[in-house]
């Protein structure tokens, strides 16, 4: 007992929120090691040490009654005929102890996850008084939802899976857990329906995850590195996501979810083109109303890419697309114009990215301020000081807005890249260069793989059952009785 | 490790190689030569045509269904032998590169005719040979897929364009008929039928193993031969419907000039230069599978990644030295380009059927 | 991979440059053109071009003009006084010299067929004992749109059609049809459109009178709206014509049958002209049928003495239909042509004159 204090206390020196307590019980030692700051001193005064203490004090009263009888006889006539030595476990009113074994496990994991460790006769416990260090849980930051449920994901993983499982009532729904990290030990987390997802995609996850030897794991994204490093392509290949209801829906078509402690964001896996533009919130409307939806969604992704670069196409080369009445005004507007359209058109969106870069950055005081400053420069004033041609700022701030339709931060980036390959090519060659372009984006969307399956899964390789279910309008739920082959073996939905 | 699902092609999306190679063979050449030999019974010529190549189409079934796991380069050295494999195996080779360097100068012209025609041709070379090269590098079931977007996407500019045009339509251009001589309709019922024989060609780049569900790549391969046909000979209508036949001989591209007279609303007014979309993509899917054939054919060694540059450079300096100008490279296709096919593509798949035959019944 | 590929843009720019691009400001966008012949052969060209130095547009334009021997030299000299090069792709009006019409129709439209920018939907008029110099000064001053005063004379007068260049050269090329241009002459200082100009074999003979425009339209197949009368004072019957239909087909070789279907209404009668019940009904009918008949036999028979020329389209008929007479020297004559007409009437009653 005295080589293990020892040698906590030799690690301890420079720890000085690791506390020492000593207890003693006919004799014998009792220590109490804990951590201030992980700790919540309610439960270890209330619970430990007073089931220690009135443990101490039973025996003296009993010590008046029978004197030569030592603890552990008078424990084991109170528990009856338990002839092996007695648990200490029972002995304590608290719920989580687990007796560690020196040469294997890890101490200070359990001292820096609120455990308190009770050093008794030359065994170690380890005793659960966890203090809640987290939020409660609120609205989602990121993600709107307007008929869905409104809680979202906080940074402890256990009220996380406590979410889920709050919807997902069954016994078939897997939790695996793994320590990743030498020095953060982080707790990453795997979870999936087991009769319906595949086993395959499960095994090459796990070992992914296994085989990462790095420092620190911080946020879910370092997973995600890990796990997709053979691919590059643009465009996300995961969904991150922060509500519970859209993880469960995941799960239950098969996908797996990968969950990282400190981290309130959820990675789903394999993901495809349509479910970037496709939101889960269709499932809460009615069912026939959501075609024009759709339409709008498809049309406002042809718009953000496209735009800038058909304007400079039009306008530079084939001039003779446009209604007579309007040439004339773009002609009047352009007069006083020093640059060529190409330079106006990456100054603008140049600026727009500025803007909304900052617009993140700064603080709620000044943000308001100067987002409206902004936007007053890039209007009026640039236009009458000559730098800007109207139309120009109308037709940017039109692939602002109709990009902002999605949600995950790595899609904007990847529509961003695309926007400028495309107005590069069209003002090279005009109409000619959209074409390429567009054969350029295509071939690069259809090359990419999610987890060794094809990305733009229901129109590339074509099938006509997936696609009548979410491609254009979505099918009616009672009527939905299968599952997508693709991503798992078990079809039917009913038994 | 993972079950490789994106590297499997299914069916549907094998079958629209056939939509793609036929829209970019017969809008651009085909039509061109029939309309200069047939006049207004190019309509006609064309419906025979379409009813005489459901044989092609039979053979063609029969031997994908016949053999199991070859492409046609390795089905030509396991039917005939190694040496004979080998001349046939060449003759089909030099076939598929005379008629991707005449797609790619007809590509080219185009562009320069209608969209930029102060820039040199060997630029415009150039950039349309900037994506193939891309693509060239990817394997077979992205190229698939990619062919299988681009085709609905100009299907449904197709579908747009007959929206458009069908005001200005004149029921009396389509007379008269059966005017021309016999000799012309069978000259041009011939070019259809030997025209047809390249894309079904295209359907033997791989062997049913790599097809996921087979069963049902018979009936897909039927129904997109129909649809695609239907298409030609819809585009043929729609053209002489608009514009009457004597106003087609002046031009070289007369499917453009028909989209001129787009109109819809009144509002989107002669915006043919975005429908027009659908020639460049038609011919970009045929482009990218013939450049997939001819750099199978070659020996890899360290540099596979540059033969893409290496042939369509080679095509370059070709149309550059022999055709000097449109002229000559129309005389050319007049008098050449429909035997270079028959001999070097019809006669060889005739060939490997009747030998496959002889060689089943003398197992049976 | 993708090195190569910006290895290869970057070349391909710098080696050649972007060429064809043009910025709107380097644009004098057309707006009409006018051509004039001179005693020698050279031609003369105004243009009026869109005015965009100010904020506000307005419809005045600046008139350039310039000559040469051809049409393509002369539209090119223009760039000695105008900063620009012309852009004819949304010219709207294209208005010729009667000399032109006569001499040197096709080689004058020559340059605008082979010209890829456009797309040859512009009109063409034919200026009416004047020059085009006037009557183009005339559209510039008063700011006249010419393109919304022919389709408004079209369609509720019917002396006029809107066929742009496009469709008159495909009409010129079949065989068997002759075409018809609208002409335009100044009065008191406005512009008015006219009669139309006949052409035979691709060169201009006359103008017709005005009731013979209206007939041609009618067996064109060109009528929107129009009037017809007939009688005078009480005997009088006006009737506005709402939808027109000609049919012609062939009997057997010689004889050519031309139907019209009418559907009118009454505007304004005589004393002696009711409509009141179905039997005055039937007799008003019979008496616009014998008008429209009258008309088109009169017209017809003018057509095959004085005109002689095939405007009504029965040579393309019988080449349609492979007739032999078509290839004979005057088919005109030879053809029989007989008319039928069926008018409908929409409303009926009327204002009591007297009991």
């Amino acid at each position: 007992m005295n080589n293990i204090l020892e040698y906590i206390k030799s690690r301890c020196e420079e720890l000085d929120d690791v506390y020492f307590r000593q207890l003693e019980i006919e004799g014998e030692k009792i220590y109490l090691i804990s951590s201030d700051a992980m700790t919540d001193s309610n439960l270890l005064s209330n619970f430990v040490i007073r089931s220690i203490v009135e443990c101490i004090k039973n025996n003296g009263k009993e010590d008046e009654q029978e004197e030569d009888i030592s603890l552990e006889e008078k424990i084991l006539k109170k528990l009856g005929e338990n002839k092996d030595k007695i648990h200490f476990e029972d002995m304590l009113s608290i719920n989580k102890i687990k007796k560690l074994d020196i040469d294997k496990e890890d101490i200070f994991k359990y001292i820096f996850s609120g455990f308190a460790i009770i050093i008794y006769d030359l065994s170690v416990y380890a005793v659960e008084v966890k203090a809640s260090l987290t939020r409660s849980i609120s609205e989602p930051s990121s993600e709107n939802s307007i008929r869905g449920s409104k809680d979202s994901f906080v940074e402890n993983i256990m009220k996380n899976v406590g979410l889920i499982r709050n919807r997902i009532k069954s016994e078939d729904l897997v939790y695996k857990e793994q320590q990743v990290g030498r020095k953060t030990k982080t707790k990453v987390a795997l979870m999936y329906v087991s009769d319906i997802a595949k086993k395959d995609l499960v095994k090459y996850v796990e070992n992914k995850i296994q085989n990462i030897d790095i420092d620190g794991i911080l946020d879910v994204n370092y997973i995600q590195e890990f796990i997709e490093e053979e691919n590059d392509s643009d465009f996300p290949i995961s969904i991150n996501t922060q509500r519970p209801d859209i993880v469960s829906y995941y799960l239950l078509q098969g996908r797996i979810v990968v969950l990282v402690d400190n981290s309130p964001f959820a990675l789903i896996l394999p993901a495809f083109f349509e479910d970037h533009i496709n939101n889960v919130d269709d499932l809460y409307q009615k069912s026939k109303n959501v075609t024009i939806t759709k339409i709008v969604r498809y049309i406002s992704l042809a718009i953000t890419i496209m735009t800038p670069a058909l304007y400079l196409a039009i306008t530079t080369f084939n001039q003779e697309s446009i209604p007579s009445q309007l040439l004339r005004s773009f002609t009047a507007q352009r007069e006083g114009v020093p640059f060529p359209a190409f330079i106006e058109a990456l100054f603008m969106i140049f600026a727009f990215e500025i803007l909304k870069e900052s617009d993140l950055r700064a603080n709620k005081v000044t943000g308001n301020t100067l987002s409206i400053v902004g936007a007053l420069i890039l209007g009026d004033a640039a236009v009458s000081a000559g730098i800007v041609s109207p139309i120009m700022i109308i037709v940017v701030a039109i692939t602002t807005i109709s990009g902002l339709m999605f949600s995950d931060i790595n899609m904007l980036n990847a529509l961003r890249k695309w926007r400028i390959i495309f107005m590069l090519f069209s003002s090279l060659c005009g109409i000619i260069g959209i074409g390429i372009a567009s054969i350029l984006l295509i071939i690069s969307l259809v090359d990419t793989k999610s987890y060794s399956k094809p990305f733009t899964y229901p129109i590339a390789p074509f099938n006509l059952t997936e696609a009548k279910k979410n491609l254009f309008g979505r099918m009616n739920i009672s009527k939905d009785k299968t599952r997508q082959k693709i991503l798992t073996n078990n079809l039917t939905k009913s038994r | 490790m993972v079950e490789n699902d994106s590297k499997k092609i299914y069916s549907l999306t094998y079958s629209f190689v056939i939509f793609t190679s036929f829209l970019a063979l017969f809008i651009g050449e085909g039509t061109h030569l029939m309309y200069n030999e047939g006049k207004n019974d190019t309509l006609i010529s064309a419906i025979i045509g379409f009813v005489l190549s459901f044989a092609l189409f039979s053979i063609t079934k029969w031997i994908i269904n016949k053999n199991e796991k070859e492409d046609l380069f390795e089905l030509n050295k396991s039917v005939f032998g190694k040496t004979f494999g080998n001349i046939l195996n060449i003759v089909l080779w030099i076939g598929f590169f005379i008629v991707a360097t005449v797609i790619l100068y007809s590509l080219a012209d185009f562009f320069n005719t209608e969209y930029l025609p102060e820039t040199s041709i060997n630029y415009l070379k150039a950039l349309v040979l900037l994506p193939i090269v891309y693509v060239a590098t990817k394997e077979l079931p992205t190229i698939i897929k990619g062919n299988q977007i681009l085709s609905l996407i100009s299907l449904g500019l197709i579908i747009f364009c007959f929206i458009g045009i069908t005001d200005s339509f004149e029921i009396g251009n389509i007379e008269p008929l059966l005017n021309t001589s016999k000799a012309s309709m069978s000259k041009n019922i011939l070019t259809y039928f030997i025209l047809s024989s390249l894309p079904l060609s295209m359907l033997l780049i791989t062997s049913k193993k790599n097809i996921k569900d087979s069963e049902r790549l018979n009936k897909n391969i039927l129904k997109l031969f129909i649809l695609s046909n239907v298409c030609v000979i819809a585009i043929i209508i729609g053209t002489i419907l608009t514009l009457g036949m004597e106003y087609i001989e002046i031009f070289r591209f007369p499917e453009y000039i028909a989209l001129k007279q787009f109109s819809l609303f009144n509002i989107l007014e002669r915006i043919e230069n975005i429908l027009a979309m659908q020639y460049f993509f038609n011919n970009f899917g045929l482009l990218s599978l013939l450049f997939y054939f001819l750099i199978k054919l070659i020996p890899k060694t360290k540099f596979k990644n540059y033969y893409s540059i290496l042939v369509g450079i080679v095509q370059i300096v070709i149309t550059d030295i022999f055709f000097n100008n449109t002229i000559t490279f129309l005389e050319y296709v007049r008098k050449y380009f429909v035997w270079v096919i028959g001999i070097c593509i019809l006669i060889p798949i005739l060939l490997v059927f009747f030998k496959m035959l002889q060689k089943s019944k003398s197992n049976a | 991979m993708r090195k190569y590929l910006i290895a290869l843009i970057i070349i391909v720019v710098a080696f050649n440059g972007l060429q064809n691009l043009r910025e709107l400001n380097d644009l004098a966008i057309v707006k009409a053109m006018g051509i004039d012949i001179t005693e020698d052969g050279t031609y003369k060209i105004y243009a009026i071009v869109s005015d965009t130095s100010e904020k506000e547009s307005t419809d005045k334009g600046i008139i350039y003009e310039a000559g040469a021997e051809s049409v393509q030299e002369t539209v090119r000299l223009i760039v000695d006084k105008a900063p620009k090069k012309l852009y004819l792709a949304h010219m709207e009006t294209l208005i010729l010299s009667e000399k032109i019409a006569k001499e040197k129709f096709m080689e004058t439209l020559d340059f605008f067929i082979r010209d890829n920018e456009g797309s040859n939907n512009f009109y063409l008029f034919i200026a009416n004992q004047s020059d085009s110099k006037d009557i183009i000064k005339t559209i510039n001053e008063e700011e006249i749109n010419m393109k919304e005063m022919l389709i408004s004379s079209t369609r509720y007068r019917g002396n006029s059609n809107t066929k742009t260049l496009n469709d008159n050269i495909k009409d010129m090329l079949r065989p068997g049809r002759d075409i018809l241009v609208n002409s335009c002459k100044i009065v008191d200082g406005k512009i008015k459109i006219d009669d139309m100009a006949f052409f035979k074999d691709w060169s201009m003979i006359g103008f017709l009178s005005d009731d013979y425009s209206i007939v041609c339209n009618i067996l064109n197949n060109n009528i929107e709206n129009t009037i017809i009368t007939e009688g005078e004072n009480e005997d009088l019957v006006v009737s506005e014509i709402i939808s027109c239909k000609t049919d012609m087909s062939l009997e057997n070789e010689k004889d050519v049958k031309i139907k019209v279907e009418v559907k009118a209404n009454i505007s304004e009668t005589g004393k002696n002209i009711s409509i009141k019940t179905a039997q005055d009904t039937l007799k008003v009918q019979g008496i616009l049928e014998e008008k429209i008949e009258s008309y088109i036999v009169t017209f017809t028979d003018k057509l095959k003495t004085e005109y002689n020329a095939d405007l009504i389209g029965i040579g393309n008929l019988l080449y349609r239909k492979k007739s032999p007479l078509f290839n004979e020297e005057d088919y005109l004559n030879k053809v029989n042509i007989s008319v039928e007409a069926e008018v409908k009437i929409q409303n009926q009653g009327g204002v009591i004159k007297k009991w």
